[in-house]
């Protein structure tokens, strides 16, 4: 029955693209039906397929279950093999990917109605959705790879979907091309991965790089123990990494991510939040097992996440744009990710995975609604006092907040913490410390989004303030649908682990752990990693009270500088002491402001210098290379010009020519035989 | 009139002149002074080949060539060690001479043909190989 299910789950979608793609301009304002439906059916067979997973009811079982249904490329010792394969891990992604797309479908229908290009914004989310849930199921490395490169197509689709806007279009265009740095990467490690052992199934591919059979295809004699691949493991693992940055967006591949909020507001919080950019998580943790077979890559994976995090989360300190806060902080989490993934906290970096993507997309799809009620306005300088004006928007972006901001009992608190507690015990003490810095932050710039949002004096521009409405039950019921997950998710999935667990007196690990530690046993192995019984009054102890403790304190700071209006507490915003303070660290608040000047850095770089490098290689062209074509045939017109007087044509001079040789060869002879 | 005594006396000079530079080679008795004089031909008909524009004149001046060349092959065989060889020469002269009048032949009617057509014996007129 999962054989025909489980393809399903992309045919919809993909059936969906087709069908609007076609036919959908005629559809007009019914353009939507079709394509929410096929997303609705796909969710539930997708839910249906991955309870099964997490239940290990066969065929699943604890190990996955995948089923090859198509040989795309049988050429000899080559063969690709078009399967899709289910475990706990693809059931994780199927649940955020299906779920956050449907909800964030819905909530198009109310947010792009007055569009006239709304038939082809569903054509293209559905397209996204193809190539996203292909990404998560496919079994080939091969595969993968066209589902990354669909989801970068439908991503630059999306981004540029306001085309007429020269903002977009450029943004869009970013996108790709630096998408395109990161997958040169991931092509080359897939290459690495054949040259190595022959196939390209990621399982088989796995199996054998770390050595657990022999290699496939045409080095047979190949026994691998590690060290006698041809391409060394950790060179596969840096440059499937190289990939991973790219879709993640870590640096210094960051610069896109930003950028593409120029998209419509859904497709943020879809893609550029929730599913396509934690892509590169996804594919890190699935290969886990190079990547613990290679410490050293490792390390690389730990330091670039959390640079990107302090990195990402110091400029979103700063950013006015809403949207633009919420990217940078969609970039600081995703660093998380990537250095739990680093430290070998694999599962800590899916649970955050999951949480993030809910209480991101909550907060996308809020900011949209936020963005909506403010006709177009997405500068939080021209917004505040919409508390009372748009309610449920409010309530939700500020459950949303408290999420991110990792106070407990709500989603966020539960996986950052377990982040940043593996990464002190595996002994990334560092990792922790900065990490520990970020958490300030996250919790810091989210205060100041909500305060200069929804607190405080209205600073809406006058014309628009009397038309401030809130958005209709089709955008807000899909906010509160994910407002449950962002509050609930932590505790339920971590339940009854640590760190809730213990204080309740239950034993066990959590229900995720539990669900993924057959995914990441070997990964784990690898690495040597042991669990320790989790002590509520030691270490463990220590560490959650300083996560919750930096939380608060960055809740505070935010809530003294710019206000607060919760019940009884009624702080006022504070714009003079942000002044002040800005002042007193000019340079940090300007590097902060212009973001770390990583795009002129870019501009510097590519556009100027290797502007006049490609100057110089055109004038080398030019100058060297068709001038030597052209010169060698200059010369030789030129030659034969010249040559052809020697031919006069006349008897005699050609009988001189004989005479004077006759004279010149007589005369040699005659010089040499006297010797 | 006086040019005709000019040239007579030149002409004699210049016989005296070769009988001088033969005797100075070493007489009737040595090879040396008929290849000296076979040279002298030579050269002479080289240069009347090069210099002359008259195409007859050149074809004059081949014969003259091939001349100089029969009288060295009669020279060489004549001095030669063994008797038997000594009349070869002769055959080899005269075999060259049956050859250099076929050639004088179908030279001449090759002149003739280009002279109807160029109206001209001046070799240097015939220029069409360089066009």
């Amino acid at each position: 029955m999962f054989d025909l299910l489980v393809p399903l789950i992309v045919l919809l979608p993909l059936a969906g693209f087709l069908f609007t793609a076609a036919v959908g301009r005629r559809l007009g304002k019914q353009a939507h039906l079709v394509p929410v439906g096929a997303v609705g059916l796909a969710w539930a067979i997708g839910m249906l397929v991955a309870f099964s997973s997490l239940t290990g009811a066969a065929p699943f079982g604890h190990e996955g279950y995948g089923h090859d249904y198509y040989t795309w490329i049988p050429s000899g010792s080559f063969q690709v093999d078009v399967g899709f394969f289910v475990d706990n891990l693809t059931a994780c992604l199927l649940i955020v990917v299906l779920t956050i797309g449907l909800l964030v479908h819905v909530y198009s229908i109310g947010y792009m109605s007055h569009d006239p290009g709304f038939w082809r914004f569903f054509a293209y989310l559905n397209l996204f959705m193809v190539s996203m849930l292909l990404l998560v199921l496919a079994d080939s490395f091969l595969v993968v790879f066209v589902a990354w490169e669909l989801v970068g197509l439908s991503s630059y689709l999306l981004i540029g979907f306001w085309k007429q806007k020269r903002s977009a279009a450029l943004a869009a265009k970013k996108a790709f091309i630096v998408n395109r740095v990161g997958d040169v990467g991931f092509a080359l490690g897939i290459m690495a991965i054949f040259v190595d052992v022959g196939t390209l199934n990621i399982r088989d591919a796995i199996a054998a790089l770390t050595g657990q059979i022999a290699t496939f295809g045409q080095n047979p004699h190949l026994v691998v123990d590690g060290a006698g691949l041809p391409i060394p493991i950790w060179v596969v693992a840096l440059l499937i990494f190289a990939g991973a940055m790219g879709k993640s967006a870590q640096f210094p591949l960051h610069v896109w991510l930003p950028d593409a909020m120029e998209g419509p507001t859904p497709v943020s919080a879809l893609i550029h939040a929730a599913t396509m950019v934690n892509a590169g998580v996804y594919l890190v943790a699935r290969t886990n097992p190079i990547f613990a077979s290679a410490p050293q890559s490792m390390a690389v994976v730990a330091t670039i996440g959390i640079f990107t995090a302090i990195l990402a989360a110091s400029i979103a300190l700063t950013q006015t744009d809403i949207k633009r806060v919420l990217a940078y902080s969609t970039l600081s989490q995703l660093g998380y990710m990537f250095a739990s993934l680093g430290v070998g906290a694999f599962s800590a970096a899916i649970f955050h995975l999951m949480t993030h993507g809910f209480f991101k997309g909550l907060l996308f799809l809020g900011s949209g609604s936020v963005i909506h009620a403010v006709h177009e306005e997405q500068d939080m300088r021209r917004m505040g006092g919409l508390a009372k004006r748009i309610p449920h928007t409010y309530r939700t972006m500020l459950l949303g907040s408290i999420a991110i901001a990792g106070i407990p009992p709500l989603a966020g608190f539960f996986s950052k913490d377990e982040i940043l507690g593996e990464a002190f015990k595996n002994g990334f003490q560092w990792v922790w410390a900065i990490g520990i810095v970020v958490a300030i932050m996250t919790a810091f710039y989210m205060f100041r989004l909500i305060g200069l949002t929804f607190w405080g004096e209205s600073r809406v521009d006058p014309a628009v303030e009397p038309h401030i409405h809130e958005s209709p039950s089709v955008m807000t019921t899909p906010l509160w649908l994910l407002a449950v997950p962002a509050v609930l998710l932590g505790l339920v999935l971590s339940l009854p682990g640590p760190p809730i667990g213990p204080l309740l007196g239950l034993h066990g690990p959590g229900l995720l752990s539990g669900w993924l530690e057959p995914v990441f046993k070997q990964g784990s192995e690898l690495l040597g990693r042991t669990e320790a019984e989790f002590q509520i009054f030691g270490l463990d102890g220590a560490l959650l009270g300083a996560s919750v403790a930096v939380a608060l304190i960055g809740v505070l700071a935010a809530w003294r500088l710019f206000g607060v209006n919760l019940g009884r507490i009624q702080w006022r915003p504070n714009p003079e002491r942000v002044r002040a303070l800005s002042a007193r660290v000019p340079f940090l608040y300007r590097a902060s402001l212009n973001k770390w000047w990583f795009d002129d850095l870019n501009h510097l770089l590519f556009m100027v210098i290797g502007g006049r490098i490609a100057a110089f290689l055109w004038w080398f062209d030019r100058r060297v290379v068709d001038d030597t074509v052209n010169d060698i045939a200059t010369t030789t017109v030129g030659a034969g010009t010249s040559l052809r007087r020697v031919q006069t044509g006349r008897v005699q001079n050609y009988a001189l020519g004989i005479a004077v040789g006759l004279i010149v060869m007589a005369g040699s002879f005659l010089v040499l035989a006297a010797r | 009139m006086i040019r005709v005594f000019v040239g007579s006396a030149l002409a004699a000079a210049f016989i005296i002149g070769l009988g001088l530079i033969g005797l100075a080679a070493g007489g009737s008795h040595s090879l040396n002074a008929y290849l000296t004089l076979s040279g002298i031909l030579f050269t002479i008909g080289m240069f009347g080949f090069l210099a002359r524009r008259n195409a007859i004149s050149m074809l004059m001046s081949i014969e003259l060539m091939l001349n100089a060349v029969n009288l060295s092959i009669i020279g060489f065989t004549s001095f030669a060690a063994t008797p038997e060889f000594r009349a070869n020469g002769s055959v080899i002269a005269l075999l060259v001479m049956a050859v250099a009048a076929a050639e004088a032949t179908v030279g001449l009617s090759i002149i003739l043909a280009i002279y109807r057509n160029k109206k001209t014996p001046l070799v240097d007129e015939y220029d069409a190989m360089s066009q």
